[in-house]
């Protein structure tokens, strides 16, 4: 089960050498400090519940604020709710990473 | 009498509204047919008495997780007459799927509904503006602004609570009898609620700056805790102390002349200097004993809430999850064997908020590993006995790592049995200064459940020590001839290759019902007190053995209320057993193998 945003006009962003700013990619790989907007999410269902709960939605503005020590959890930040999740579960989150600081919409948690 | 029952997401301050309503008086009970315990209250609203239930804090109504079924079958088979829903001001956008769920099953069953907007104060200062009269009027449900921590608003709830149970149900789909009308309920939502862009919490993101710091994270949280702890012992021993001498001034100041002359009055054939002794050597010591550590558990207590009301905790997990998901746990879990170094009962309680079983059970498993401070007690008075001042905090910091050891190889061992099979996905709350208020109110109530649960089996295993040491009738009190006596000596073939005699394992024995009874039954057991018994000891076994009872008292079961707690959490008899026969087999096997190689290194 999966859900995504609807995603027109994903690929015609400035280029970028890092992770690129017009890829799809893992919120796994985002590097620390860095902004994206979440695309889909691909979890089982009771997860994926979960993740929608805590506001994790495709069209969300999330960032990724630092990683923990030994492989640790990714500490994000979507809306005004901070979270912290594993590598694994962020594997099943889709992003879009920002060249920019993102322009947060006034969409709350 | 009517009923209402407060739904909500975890860390809306539920459970901090249901105190704020209800004062203390609050009271855990089990549900018929839910086999869970919930909280509730009696509260006056208008001239009647109603029960307000705080329900656990849920994501979804549709969920799967434990405490998500628990709600639902409460909403279904509970009678209720109104709904009370909490929402955290300031995360509306996300908690609004959760009320919209609710909206539509408070209409199928008939229900009216008030919403509560709390922790306004986050809310305000995050420039969140919130037009509750335009989402009462537009979904048609009392609506308040509140923050019920520092008390604001509250007072409007009452009124609203009162005004829905008069109306009852409130038609909550008026647009459309054939459901919900979602699109029209966002619309609302998005109208009302004004969230600034790039609302966020200054003070937080400063304090996570320095806290999360990658290399100095890690050592600034060992530093509070340790900091923390030295405060717990320091204001909290000369209080103890205090007690402990109250106690025994009370004993031979009142209770032995009261004692005596009652008994007098008594039939000559019941007259006996055992039922004495019973009443005073066996059960008031016993109880005055485990009392006299009320002080620190209080403190422990307090200071531990605040960590946790502050949201230092979670960021602990944060630190250390890495690590611990080496050993098949999480973050969480080490927060809990932090909390063991305290009291290991406590801890075990905690570990309510991990839903996948397996990890809980594994958390569970190694909690009782960590060195509490009944069994701190008893390694410093044999450290005092045997080791040089100097190399004495050595030797218990050893036991502290050895305690570390034992937790690690257990959860590596039971982690393919145990299996973590919960995502770990954990909101990590601003930070906030605990309220005085609400540190007591914590105090209080889990204090509360330390001794009720504390006295029960206190009770019981001091008249059973009593009663072991005593009897048969014609053996000297803790003699060899005394039915502990006789199952220490049973036990000696099994003990002996430890270094631990009849008489130290009594003491085990003794132990097993709770680590602050080891020195008074050692006092029983020498028949002689304070100086006296630690030359008798000194005389009985070297440093070799005393390590070696360390190390045993250390891994095997910490205590019956322990037990107890373990048997209470899990439900699972079986796990309980092995909870109990795991730590005894791998105290055996580390007592065997450190007395006989030291016994080989030092021949």
């Amino acid at each position: 089960m999966s859900v995504s945003a609807s995603s027109n006009g994903t690929g015609n962003d400035t280029g970028n050498d890092t992770v690129g700013a017009d890829i799809v990619a893992k919120l796994a790989q985002l590097p620390s400090g860095e902004h994206a907007t979440i695309l889909a999410l691909h979890a089982e269902a009771a997860l994926e519940r979960r993740l929608l709960a805590l506001g994790l939605r495709p069209g969300q503005a999330i960032c990724l604020l630092r990683r923990g020590l030994m492989n640790g959890p990714l500490h994000i930040r979507v809306g005004t709710t901070e979270l912290m999740l594993r590598r694994q579960e962020a594997q099943h989150i889709d992003i879009r990473p920002n060249r920019r600081p993102n322009p947060i919409r006034g969409t709350g948690a | 009498m009517k009923r209402i029952a407060m739904i909500g997401m975890p860390n809306t301050g539920k459970s901090t509204l249901f105190n704020r309503l209800t004062g203390s008086h609050a009271k855990v009970g089990n549900w018929p047919g839910l086999t869970v315990e919930l909280l509730s209250a009696r509260l006056p609203i208008g001239d009647q008495l109603v029960q307000l239930v705080d329900l656990p804090g849920i994501y979804d109504l549709d969920g799967y997780s434990d405490d998500e079924r628990v709600v639902t079958r409460f909403l279904d088979e509970v009678k209720l007459d109104a709904l009370l829903f909490v929402m955290n001001a300031s995360q509306t956008l996300r908690q609004q799927q959760l009320l919209a769920q609710l909206l539509q099953r408070a209409d199928t069953l008939g229900l009216p509904v008030v919403l509560a907007f709390n922790m306004l104060d986050e809310a305000s200062a995050l420039g969140i503006r919130i037009d509750s009269e335009a989402i009462a009027a537009g979904l048609g449900l009392p609506t308040c602004l509140l923050s019920a921590k520092y008390g604001q608003g509250t007072e409007r709830l009452l009124p609203a609570l009162r005004a829905a149970l008069q109306t009852g149900a409130q038609n909550l789909t008026p647009s459309d009898p054939a459901g919900f009308d979602t699109a029209r309920f966002e619309r609302i939502m998005q109208s009302s609620i004004d969230v600034p862009a790039l609302a966020s919490h200054q003070l937080t993101e400063r304090l996570d700056r320095v806290l999360l710091h990658p290399l100095f994270g890690l050592p600034i949280f060992f530093g509070v805790m340790f900091g923390l702890f030295q405060l717990v012992f320091t204001l909290g021993k000369p209080l103890q102390d205090a007690l402990a001498w109250g106690f025994g001034e009370l004993r031979s100041a009142a209770l032995e002349p009261l004692l005596s002359t009652l008994l007098s009055t008594l039939p000559a054939a019941l007259q006996s200097s055992l039922l004495q002794g019973f009443l005073l050597d066996g059960l008031y010591n016993g109880l005055s004993t485990v009392a006299s550590f009320v002080p620190l558990i209080v403190l422990f207590f307090l200071f531990m809430g605040m960590v946790e009301d502050a949201g230092y905790l979670s960021r602990a997990a944060f630190l250390m999850d890495g690590l611990m998901a080496r050993f098949g746990l999480d973050g969480r879990s080490f927060v809990m064997l932090l909390m063991g170094f305290g009291c290991n009962v406590p801890a075990l309680m905690g570990t309510r908020v991990i839903r996948s079983r397996g990890l809980r059970l594994l958390t569970m498993l190694v909690i009782p590993f960590s060195l509490c401070s009944a069994r701190m007690q008893v390694f410093v008075f044999f450290i005092a006995i045997l080791f040089s001042p100097s190399s004495g905090p050595l030797v218990l910091f050893s036991l502290y790592l050895f305690g570390i050891l034992s937790a690690v190889l257990t959860s590596l061992l039971f982690k393919r049995q145990l299996v973590n099979n919960e995502a770990f996905v954990l909101e990590m709350p601003p930070y906030r200064f605990p309220t005085l208020r609400q540190m007591l109110l914590r105090g209080w109530s889990e204090v509360g459940h330390f001794l009720k649960r504390a006295t029960r089996f206190i009770i019981a295993g001091v008249t059973a020590v009593w009663l072991l040491t005593h009897f048969p009738a014609d053996a000297a009190p803790g003699s060899l001839d005394t039915w502990a006596g006789q199952l220490g000596s049973l036990l000696d073939p099994l003990m002996r290759p430890l270094g631990i005699d009849p008489m130290l394992t009594i003491a085990l024995m003794f132990g097993f019902i709770a680590k602050e009874i080891v020195i008074g039954s050692l006092a029983v057991i020498y028949n002689q007190e304070g100086s006296a018994l630690s030359a008798t000891i000194a005389q009985q076994i070297d440093a070799i053995q005393a390590y070696s009872f360390m190390l045993f008292t250390l891994i095997y079961t910490p205590c019956l209320s322990t037990v107890a707690t373990l048997q209470a959490e899990s439900k699972s008899l079986r796990f309980t057993v092995m909870a109990v026969l795991w730590p005894l087999l791998l105290a055996w096997l580390a007592s065997f193998v450190f007395y006989q190689l030291a016994r080989l290194l030092t021949s």
